[in-house]
């Protein structure tokens, strides 16, 4: 069994293979005896994680982990209840990052259009901060620069708005 | 009766409406409910108490500023271990950066010395107690590279399709499959070798 057969039998295992691919394992589990016992295997694997999460106590008192994290909320002084009695945030929020790229595009072109033509053809610069990316896209022959702006944490976003 | 001892009845979904509304008590009684799973599954991912502890804190702050975002389609349970994964993953690329790639790091999707090992054809943990499975559970996963450790805690513990996988490890399906493969390969091997050890 070559090894594109072995990660597709795992795929097999974890339902994640298509109609016609699964149909080959499932042939070729009828057949080849390595293909059963590596697909046992790999089994065991999974129904013993899927027991056996370690399971671990906080090394601390509730009071003292407690009192670090309070600490820390009211250092930072953003809380539910700030974000949620104005009412603009949550909008702002959302619309910032097409608000900040349309401006970034508008002045880029700007300066592009005043300067005439740069030396670069075409070129992409991505740049990075600790909470926001940026990468920018430039085509002379398109007489056109485009910048994306994007949340680097945005994947905390996605997941708590799509939980 | 006190206020505070009325949290301990509340359930979750109770304590998150009142949390919203800035009530720090019913958070606390969140974050007391909740704590261990939280620190260990940093834990787990990390393999290192300090930096744990820092980011079960640190995902518990997180969580109080963004818990207007939580809608309740999801457990708290879950949505918390999902605010803790992401701190963690970007903790791990931190640490990389850090770290030289070494042979063993590339090795990981092309499977290195789990393309020789031999098929586990005896199930090792068969006939173990409960806590017996997780310690060697948990010694094995110690014994795995981060990017494999990893990949098996998205799959196994957090049931994560390969799809979101990819997106949370940045990297390809193709990738998260390979490595989750040789994963499960290398902790078979590692189950089976401690009960080896334990015949001798």
């Amino acid at each position: 069994m070559n090894e594109e057969n072995k990660i597709k039998l795992q795929a097999y295992l974890d339902g994640e293979l298509s109609g016609r691919d699964e149909r080959e394992i499932s042939e070729l589990l009828t057949t080849d005896h390595q293909a059963q016992l590596l697909l046992a295997e790999l089994r065991m694997v999974k129904s013993a994680l899927h027991g056996g999460e370690p399971e671990l106590k906080l090394p601390e008192t509730r009071e003292f982990y407690w009192s670090k994290i309070q600490k820390e909320i009211e250092r930072a002084g953003q809380g539910p209840v700030s974000q949620s009695n104005s009412w603009w945030k949550p909008v702002y929020a959302r619309f910032a990052g097409g608000l900040a790229a349309a401006c970034g595009v508008l002045v880029i072109s700007f300066i592009a259009f005043n300067n005439g033509p740069t030396k670069y053809a075409a070129g992409e610069v991505e740049g990075s901060g600790d909470e926001m990316g940026v990468i920018t896209f430039r085509s002379d022959a398109e007489r056109m620069t485009v910048v994306y702006l994007f949340d680097r944490e945005a994947d905390d976003i996605v997941d708590s708005s799509a939980d | 009766m006190s206020q505070s001892q009325d949290y301990t009845t509340q359930a979750d979904e109770l304590l998150v409406k009142s949390s919203k509304k800035g009530d720090m008590l019913a958070f606390e009684e969140l974050i007391s409910r909740h704590r261990d799973k939280i620190y260990a599954r940093a834990f787990s991912m990390m393999r290192n108490e300090d930096e744990a502890l820092d980011l079960s804190q640190e995902a518990w702050v997180k969580a109080w500023q963004r818990l207007i975002q939580f809608q309740g389609d999801s457990s708290f349970a879950t949505w918390m271990t999902r605010i803790t994964i992401n701190l963690c993953l970007d903790q791990l690329r931190k640490n990389k950066r850090h770290r030289a790639e070494s042979i063993e790091v590339l090795d990981e999707e092309s499977g290195g010395v789990e393309r020789q090992m031999p098929v586990v054809t005896v199930n090792p943990t068969e006939g173990l107690e409960r806590t017996e499975l997780r310690k060697r559970i948990d010694e094995a996963l110690g014994k795995l590279s981060v990017e494999h450790r990893t990949v098996l805690i998205l799959h196994e513990f957090e049931d994560l399709e390969y799809k979101e996988i990819a997106k949370r490890m940045a990297c390809s399906i193709g990738t998260v499959m390979s490595r989750l493969f040789y994963a499960r390969r290398k902790m078979a091997a590692l189950l089976a070798g401690f009960k080896r050890d334990e015949l001798q």
